[in-house]
């Protein structure tokens, strides 16, 4: 990657980093964020905003109210940009994590009712890519999650989606799946740790 | 380590616990280097099931989005905003008292549940800031003999206790053994006046501390604590997590 960037004739700033790995590209745009750069948040926004969004409809289902949780999500993130510890983790996880919290805190502090009343038809809310390069990246890139998370046993990958996808406690899970309480707890932590070793994430 | 407690982190890192599980878990983590590491491992495993689920929001989403954070402030680094945050501390033991605690109302109960008990500290040390004034008023009320001294207690040893003195129109909050608000939150304190409730001061992370609150005491009925967002709220937004009164 970096002889990619040492191509370029005269790298300017902006530009040097389009040649760079995403993950540490989205570093880098983070970083330019937290100094106040909101044209590196745009090309930030370019590169997440579907990977964020698509999060959060799942979890919450409505789109209105995701396009308001995806919104919050990416306020904070600017917000918070000078808080991402690269040593913690990527940038797009630590991006992650902070729209499903919220998306987890909106459905949990809203009438569940309302969720799950909605029908989602998830037939419209298909995929909609700009590049197709993109989208075969990212085809690729969800066959690679979804064999990895096929070899997760079927009741550990029942709780983990129902608690990640969900928005579900572990205890909510393990009484709608009908499990002795701490059963799913176990489910969940074996299928991360299967999944996170079958993707090769340190751990 | 305990090995109960332990065994969360796989729900924690997937946000699949309750509020009162999550401070407990990461009261846990503050100790835990292991189960830091073992959470950022499993948050980052669980980022990746984001691959299923890419969808494209609405083009209205990136300009509302670019035209929100044009009007607000990045934040700086963590240690950077903690220093910054205007808070005048002593540390002091409570009393040692034979107290029990109180019977609470059912929300109060269950938030109290929140508060996990802490050191058994009793040396008083008075922690030299730059506040030299700031702590003279705060010691005086502690040492006015006519102040009115209420102690809230929680199961598991932690206490809050409000030290009014009516001559000084101070009131000073002294809490022992709380345990961290939950990541992103602080406790945030609150003179009651009638129905409204009007800040009082954001509380540092300690779990033993005195804080001088921030205005009148003598018109206040009450001093509450609740959770709020970091950097506090306008008014509370959640229900306190204790209710002292001072009047």
């Amino acid at each position: 990657m970096l002889a990619m960037a040492d191509l370029r004739a005269v790298p300017s700033s902006d530009d040097s980093l389009e040649g760079a790995a995403p993950a540490e590209r989205y570093a880098a745009l983070l970083r330019q964020a937290s100094l106040g750069d909101e044209g590196a948040f745009a090309q930030l926004y370019d590169a997440v905003s579907s990977r964020l969004y698509g999060l959060v409809v799942r979890v919450i289902r409505d789109p209105a109210q995701s396009e308001e949780v995806t919104q919050e999500a990416l306020l904070e993130i600017w917000k918070t940009a000078s808080r991402f510890d690269q040593d913690r983790g990527s940038a797009l996880g630590w991006m992650m994590t902070i729209a499903h919290r919220k998306a987890v805190d909106r459905v949990r502090s809203a009438e569940a009712s309302s969720r799950r009343d909605t029908t989602y038809h998830e037939s419209t809310q298909d995929v909609d890519y700009d590049s197709t390069a993109e989208a075969a990246q990212a085809s690729l890139d969800a066959e690679r999650v979804r064999r990895a998370l096929a070899t997760l046993t079927d009741a550990q990958r029942g709780a983990l989606e129902l608690a990640y996808f969900g928005g579900y406690t572990h205890t909510e899970v393990a009484s709608m799946l009908g499990l002795p309480l701490g059963t799913a707890k176990t489910r969940i932590r074996d299928g991360l740790i299967r999944l996170r070793d079958t993707l090769g994430l340190q751990s | 380590m305990n090995d109960d407690i332990h065994t969360l982190s796989g729900a924690y890192a997937v946000d699949a616990v309750d509020d009162l599980e999550r401070v407990r878990f990461e009261k846990h983590l503050s100790a835990c280097s292991e189960c830091v590491a073992e959470v950022d491992s499993l948050r980052a495993a669980a980022g990746q099931l984001g691959y299923l689920a890419e969808v494209t929001p609405p083009a209205r989403l990136r300009e509302q989005v670019l035209r929100d954070i044009a009007k607000v402030r990045p934040l700086p680094p963590q240690a950077t905003a903690e220093a910054s945050a205007r808070i005048e501390i002593t540390r002091q033991s409570l009393r040692e008292t034979g107290r029990r605690p109180r019977r609470f109302p059912t929300w109060l109960a269950a938030a109290a549940a929140v508060i996990v008990i802490g050191s058994g500290a009793t040396a008083v040390a008075v922690q030299h800031n730059n506040q030299v004034q700031t702590q003279t008023v705060a010691e005086s009320v502690l040492a006015d003999p006519n102040a009115s001294r209420k102690t809230q207690a929680f199961p598991g040893g932690a206490s809050a206790e409000v030290v009014a003195s009516k001559s000084l129109g101070k009131a000073v909050l002294v809490t022992h053994g709380i345990a961290n608000a939950p990541a992103g939150k602080v406790y945030q304190a609150w003179f009651q006046h009638g129905e409204s409730f009007t800040s009082a001061g954001i509380m540092s992370s300690r779990a033993d501390q005195t804080l001088l609150l921030d205005g009148d005491a003598s018109t206040a009925s009450a001093v509450g604590i609740t959770v709020e967002p970091e950097g506090g709220s306008s008014s509370p937004t959640s229900a306190p997590l204790a209710l002292i009164t001072i009047a």
